[in-house]
């Protein structure tokens, strides 16, 4: 194997396991900001039912 | 056929469920705001899973696993490259975070701000078509993947093609931001499973020392050094270094994820996260690509390698799941083009030659019907169209079209006083040229005199198209400054906490 050869699957090597584990942390944060938008988008959609019936 | 029952229960159930989703987010949208960038409400994790799903589909792993197929490790320098683009925008906000504070919805729209609303119309008329031309070859990269992987026959392509649009179109249409948001993030996660899963069969069964072995068999030096590949060299790598920068803060349907974050402090950091996996993101699928030469040997179609390779290695039941994860990947791809691409025609192209204004209602409505007719543009062309070159550098060359000029003319809006309305077109049309002469010369290669040939070369003619670009703003903004003086923008933009403030 050249030198070359095993600097390139040094980088593969880092850049995957960052993708995996970078991919891992926003899994687990985005599912709680996915959570904080639709319960916003939500009182939305209530208050603009309340909205109609009153109206 | 690689498929069976688990597979396809697997992938219907996963399709069935997008869909669902994608449709009940519809009534999250209130208004044209909404629908369009989200309500502004992404904060940053859910911006960076929705913006990497943008850029991560079937097409991407396609392209980056033909490039690996035919140049070996030497195409890993690209990922380098794009780390290069993202951390320049993640860590000083360079144009995204002007732009978001700025709340346009498109990047037309600045023009308008800060030169004319002709500049605005022919801003949105490049960026429309070379974004559309740059769409126009995801549908057929999908329809070869899937026939591939699940082991169809040439025939069902087009079936494939059809099934793929009417479910990416229906809910994108319907729900516009909000259900790509939701969706996206969906599609974040079992895409990230699916390429993980892949990664795990090809390491497992072709190893790392007979990947490297032959590369060098195969390709010798040139299989390791990006500067002596003939695909490549010091052209096309500087081409990629401004092309990198400016494709990613510049691309419509990525740059609408940092539009659609709660504040520019967000849409930056929004770049940043996602350019830590970015290197992953391009030498994953290419590192399959050169494990389908390692296994295949350098004989057969290079677009159909990788695929070929993921059905071959995969077992059953698994197929399914890595199958639904590259699905996802190139929905989520889709929906965020479709949108981007069918909000610009609207607000940019065709609100501006209307007498009277749109109403937000209108404005949805032709948003809708202009991705409806995308969509048949994308079979029509999908199915048609021949590629000159390999297609990343195609993708590369189309984007480069509309981003050459919007590069000249979004970076001097915002960071050159002296800009004016004259650079604009300069630019824009300069940045325009090398680009279209390539795509419509190479259809005649044959006949073209030999003194025109570097016109046809795709790393010449993107590199170019960014020089001259630049070259166009610079010099037509310097000659006219006594009879064109550049329009500023509103003074309160320049202090930050103006920040909240909407121009538009």
């Amino acid at each position: 194997m050249s030198e070359a050869s095993i600097v390139w699957i040094i980088m593969y090597g880092i850049s995957t396991l960052a993708f995996f584990a970078v991919a891992a942390g926003i899994t687990f944060y985005g599912i709680q900001d996915l959570r904080s938008l639709l319960s916003k988008a939500n009182k939305k959609v209530v208050e603009r039912k309340n909205e109609k019936r009153e109206g | 056929m690689n498929f069976h029952l688990i597979d396809w229960v697997i992938l219907v159930v996963y399709l069935a469920g997008t869909v669902y989703i994608g449709l009940r987010a519809r009534r999250y949208v209130e208004n044209m705001e909404g629908y369009y960038v989200a309500g502004r409400k992404v904060k940053v994790a859910l911006g960076s899973a929705t913006l990497i799903a943008t850029e991560i589909g079937v097409v991407t792993f396609m392209y980056f696993g033909q490039l690996g197929y035919l140049t070996g490790f030497s195409c890993f320098i690209l990922g380098l490259i794009g780390v290069f683009g993202y951390m320049v925008i993640g860590k000083t906000g360079f144009i995204v975070s002007g732009l978001r504070r700025l709340k346009v919805i498109t990047i037309p729209e600045f023009y308008e701000l800060r030169y004319d609303k002709s500049v605005r119309w022919l801003g949105g008329v490049l960026l429309f078509v070379g974004g559309v031309l740059n769409m126009g070859v995801f549908l057929r990269f999908d329809g070869i993947f899937l026939t591939e992987t699940m082991g169809l026959g040439e025939k069902e392509k087009a079936v494939v093609m059809v099934i793929m649009l009417i479910i990416v179109v229906s809910y994108t249409i319907l729900g516009g931001m909000f259900s790509v948001v939701i969706t996206d993030f969906i599609q974040f996660v079992v895409l990230s499973f699916g390429m993980l899963i892949a990664t795990i069969f090809v390491l497992s069964k072709v190893s790392m020392a007979s990947i490297a072995h032959t590369v060098v068999t195969q390709y010798g030096k040139d299989g390791v050094d990006p500067i002596t590949n003939p695909q490549f060299g010091w052209v096309f790598i500087f081409w990629m270094l401004v092309g990198s920068i400016a494709l990613s803060a510049l691309n419509q349907p990525a740059v609408s994820k940092s539009f659609a974050s709660e504040s520019p402090e967000v849409g930056r950091k929004v770049f940043l996260f996602s350019g830590f996996t970015l290197a992953g993101r391009y030498m994953i699928p290419m590192l399959w690509g050169v494990a389908a030469l390692a296994m295949f040997g350098p004989k057969i179609n290079s677009l159909v390698a990788m695929p070929r390779l993921l059905g071959t290695l995969v077992p059953s039941g698994l197929l399914g799941l890595m199958v639904a994860g590259m699905l996802a990947a190139s929905m989520s791809t889709y929906s965020a083009y479709l949108l981007a691409w069918s909000t610009v025609a609207t607000r940019d192209i065709i609100a501006p030659l209307l007498k009277s204004p749109m109403s937000d209602k209108a404005n949805v409505a032709m948003t809708r019907i202009v991705a409806g007719a995308i969509g048949i543009f994308m079979l029509v062309f999908g199915l048609f169209y021949q590629l000159p070159s390999t297609a990343f550098q195609y993708l590369s060359l189309t984007g480069a079209m509309y981003a050459a000029g919007a590069f000249a003319c979004v970076t001097a809006g915002l960071y050159w006083k002296k800009a004016n309305i004259v650079g604009a077109y300069s630019g824009l049309a300069l940045g325009a040229v090398a680009p279209a002469a390539f795509l419509v010369l190479s259809q005649f290669q044959d006949t073209l005199p030999k003194g025109l040939h570097f016109l046809i070369n795709v790393n010449v003619s993107g590199f170019l198209s960014f020089v001259l670009a630049a070259a166009g703003m610079v010099i037509g903004s310097l000659l006219t400054q006594n009879t064109r003086p550049p329009v500023q923008l509103p003074k309160s933009y320049y202090d930050d906490e103006a920040g909240g403030k909407s121009y538009v």
